[in-house]
């Protein structure tokens, strides 16, 4: 077995190796609003390990599948059959070289497997972690339960840097997945079964997490988004969350805005908003479970699980007819006129 | 020297019987124990529906071309997903290769039939009749929606209260049933029914991983078919085996679905190993290399796919150690995968290779293959799986298994077997052009997937919000889908025409070395005139080189 090393087998090597190669660095940068969502652009160290061990992985599998296709294409240029050719010698095999190439994909196969499993056990969990949040996979909306601290928050998860945060996934309804890929890899929220998760932030950002078994109608409107910032401004954030339902009064509203926001707040007060949500401090919005808590809806960045950007315009689209935003959702559409539609959303987008 | 026995290679004169109406060969078709007709109905079952999981396809490639995509609403989407894939894994991908199995199995060891005929025509209608009733689902607006794998609990009636999954369980128990009977014949007929001298060591590879496959699928499939019963009990007898409500779990669905479903990819790939090492060497004019090695790689492969099937679950949260397990199995699964692409590359080298369609698609699978491979070795690192499990990385990896695999494999086996089945020849000038649109159009479609996941993109989603840079890749594959869209179209044009004018095959069209070749093109019903005798792994070399037969060399 000789490679006569041709320059067209050399160019082949070249862009075998380059292309791939290429596209995968201009394929892992992409960065939308959103921030890049790459599992290759790492914010803490589980998804930090896992993205090296992804590098070696992917040096060694572009080394191996170059090798394939230069052996391929020169066997193809080299030994094609031109007329009158004999038939070649007939060869039926080679035990010293059968056996080099069992070792050496084993060899290679064993040094993978090592990295696997001493990443699996420096990945896991470290004691002692004390910030824990429940998070748990509704149809089709995550609510975030921060354990001990009464603040329950829908679609959004504000954490402190550099602390390990602990997850309890649950699940009262189907199969669901945790993912953050910028801070770790996914778990299944598995009924009956409590999965746990951890990660930590190094750096603040804003990443977005997505729900990632299929779970229904909405499973692509299940979205949610991780906010880490500095220990003090999470503290603010949380003492906020703590507040009942306040309405603040924007500096600037005029006349019209500030009746609208008056009228909103009695409004919301006969709406059937009553029966799915939960909102702190407004009589009798203490039972709903179906959705999300809004107590401090204004303050969130998306409406609808991630769906759209949290407007007074998409707001107003969303109780409209929630059903054209997300076909399937358990928000029924109410039928309400525009003025309702109106006061409801003054008055929401001022809970902050 | 003259004492050497030949295989039977009195070419049968074709029947001069007069010609049949149109009623009789219809009835002829629908009552064969024929093998070769029953295969050939299994390849066209199988291609039919091949065509039909493409256009599913289609649709959801049209779908996510471009962000926001408004085609399809969310229910009719994951129906489609859903069957996309039903479709093509148990009513495309398995039907052929049953349908080369049931065709070449008995010709290739110098048998006249498989052992059991009419259990056979049973197994070809049980397909039928399953395709039919689960695809009849669409008519009543019900068709399965909840992923070819159907994890519980979104298959329990409070979240799919439809008739939808009662079509997917109870049409894959027929299907299970179509299988296991043919699986079980096939395994019968290698074991009782080869012809004199064709021993375990000279029987032909295609045989060999044909029959680890039917072993496969008689201890997998009732791993599948439990699960489908318990979920119809569980639908409409209140039983509550996946309800964790109710003292279930959900987690044993997955437990016994991967059961099946994991000796399920190496049912889908392994027959495929063995055609691409029929057409390499003939087309090489060279013996396979390691040719024990191929074979009981291929066993060993059997035996460790039953020890692998919670790789698919690594996001479970299983315990670590069981984890650890399933990493190092599913580790050592890749050794003798791997060591297959070495035998076939060495195959080729030193060879005087022809290059015939068929030769380059088994060329191409050889290189898109490992792509494959190599990212299934990359899902068995346990904390990359977390990242990459159920996105479109996973997407991109059984795509490049199952159609840079199989269906390469598949379509060199038609242009290498179409000859002897129809006694015509494909058209290689389409063939050529069928190639290079399969081949750039599968490497355009799925490769950018690998990208989508590792930008986070998860899969059955149908759609994708502009904002999230997913934009570029997808666009990318569904023009890649066009590609193998305009790929197979050519390929049906061809295998049109072809049958009607292609140019006349006779017995032996490529100078091949296995029984098939030995025979008229296509065979009479009984296949040999007198049953063959063979001395080697090639009948036919021995047959055509009298001075240099295999055996005499010690070789097989």
């Amino acid at each position: 077995m000789h490679i006569r090393i041709t320059k067209r087998v050399i160019v082949f090597l070249i862009a075998a190796l380059v292309i791939p190669l290429a596209l995968t660095a201009c394929g892992v940068t992409n960065n939308g609003p959103w921030g890049s969502n790459s599992i290759l652009d790492p914010y803490g160290p589980v998804a930090q390990t896992t993205s090296n061990l992804w590098w070696i992985i992917f040096a060694i599998a572009t080394v191996i599948e170059a090798l394939v296709l230069v052996l391929v294409v020169s066997a193809l240029v080299r030994f094609k059959r031109r007329a009158n050719d004999a038939d070649p010698i007939q060869i039926t095999g080679n035990t010293r070289l059968e056996i080099t190439w069992t070792v050496a994909p084993a060899a290679i196969l064993a040094v993978l497997l090592v990295l696997t499993l001493n990443t699996m056990i420096t990945t896991s969990e470290p004691a002692g972690t004390t910030m824990k949040v429940t998070a748990a996979g509704h149809l089709w909306w995550w609510e975030f339960d921060y354990q001990g601290i009464g603040v329950v928050t829908g679609n959004e998860l504000h954490i402190p840097v550099g602390e390990n945060v602990h997850f309890d996934l649950q699940s009262d309804n189907v199969l669901h997945a945790f993912w953050v890929p910028n801070l770790s890899g996914k778990r299944q929220v598995i009924p009956g079964h409590n999965n746990t998760l951890w990660f930590r932030a190094d750096r603040p950002g804003t990443f977005r997490g997505e729900c990632s078994e299929f779970c229904g109608a909405e499973h692509a409107n299940m979205n949610f988004i991780v906010i880490a910032e500095p220990r003090a401004q999470f503290d603010t954030w949380v003492k906020g969350q703590q507040q009942n339902a306040t309405s603040m009064m924007p500096q600037d509203a005029n006349a019209n805005q500030q009746m609208l926001i008056q009228q909103g707040s009695q409004t919301i007060l006969k709406q059937a908003c009553i029966g799915c949500h939960i909102i702190n401090g407004l009589p009798g919005y203490n039972v709903g479970k179906v959705g999300p808590n809004l107590t401090h809806v204004g303050s969130r960045k998306y409406l609808a699980a991630g769906t759209l950007p949290n407007t007074p315009e998409n707001l107003a689209r969303w109780l409209r007819n929630p059903q054209e935003v997300k076909p399937g959702n358990k928000m029924p559409n109410l039928n309400l006129s525009e003025d309702t539609i109106n006061q409801l959303v003054a008055y929401l987008e001022t809970l902050k | 020297m003259a004492t050497v026995t030949t295989p039977g290679i009195t070419l049968v004169p074709r029947q001069t019987a007069p010609r049949p109406n149109a009623g009789h060969v219809i009835i002829d078709w629908l009552t064969t124990g024929d093998h070769k007709k029953i295969g050939i109905m299994y390849l066209f079952v199988g291609i039919f529906f091949f065509v039909l999981g493409g256009i599913e396809a289609m649709l959801i490639r049209v779908q996510l071309a471009l962000p926001n995509g408004k085609v399809l609403g969310p229910e009719v989407y994951n129906a489609v997903y859903t069957m996309h894939a039903t479709t093509m894994i148990f009513l495309a991908i398995i039907p052929m290769l049953a349908g080369f199995a049931n065709y070449f199995v008995p010709i290739m060891i110098g048998a006249r039939d498989m052992a059991f005929p009419r259990l056979n025509a049973m197994g070809i209608w049980m397909l039928v009749c399953g395709g039919l009733f689960i695809n009849s689902s669409w008519l009543f607006g019900e068709a399965p929606n909840a992923g070819w794998f159907a994890y519980a609990p979104q298959t329990l009636p409070e979240y799919s209260p439809g008739r939808n999954m009662d079509f997917w369980a109870i049409g894959l128990t027929l299907l299970g049933i179509s299988s296991l009977v043919g699986s079980i014949n096939i395994i019968v007929t290698v074991l009782k029914m080869r012809c004199p001298g064709m021993r375990f060591n000279n029987l032909p590879l295609f045989v060999w991983t044909t029959l680890v496959q039917s072993f496969l699928l008689v201890f997998a499939l009732p791993s599948l078919t439990a699960a489908a019963v318990f979920l119809l009990l569980d639908r409409h007898l209140g039983t509550s085996f996946f309800n964790a409500g109710a003292g279930g779990d959900p987690l044993l669905w997955q437990h016994l679905f991967w059961t099946f479903g994991h000796p399920e990819v190496y049912i889908l790939i392994l027959p495929v190993f063995g055609m691409i090492s029929e057409v390499l060497p003939v087309f090489s004019r060279k013996p396979i290399f390691g040719y024990i090695f191929i074979a009981w790689s291929s066993v060993a492969i059997g035996f460790l796919s039953f020890l692998v099937w919670a790789h698919h679950m690594f996001d479970t949260g299983l315990p670590l150690v069981a984890e650890a397990f399933f990493a190092s199995s599913t580790t050592l699964i890749a050794i003798p995968t791997a060591v297959k692409i070495f035998n076939w590359i060495a195959t080729m080298w030193g060879g005087r290779i022809v290059t015939t369609t068929s030769l380059l698609f088994a060329a191409a699978f050889v290189m898109m293959f490992p792509i494959g491979g190599l990212s299934g070795v990359s899902l068995a690192v346990v904390p990359f799986d977390w990242q990459v499990t159920d996105t479109y990385y996973v997407v991109a990896h059984i795509h490049y298994v199952f159609f840079g695999g199989s269906i390469l494999g598949i379509f060199a086996g038609i242009y290498y077997w179409f000859p002897k089945m129809t006694g015509r020849m494909l058209s290689e000038k389409m063939g050529v052009w069928h190639f290079w649109l399969v081949f750039v159009g599968l490497n355009l479609t799925f490769f950018p997937m690998h990208l989508l996941g590792l930008l986070g993109m998860p899969r059955r989603q149908y759609y994708f919000q502009a904002d999230k840079g997913w934009d570029l890749y997808n666009f990318v594959a569904s023009v890649g889908a066009f590609v193998i869209a305009l790929g197979v179209a050519t390929f049906l044009v061809n295998a049109i025409v072809s049958l009607i004018k292609g140019e006349r095959a006779g017995a032996d069209p490529w100078d091949a070395f296995t029984l098939e070749w030995a025979t008229s093109s296509p065979p009479a019903e009984y296949n040999f005139a007198r049953t063959p005798v063979v001395r080697s792994r090639r009948p036919l070399w021995d047959q055509k080189h009298p001075d240099d037969q295999d055996w005499m060399h010690g070789g097989h």
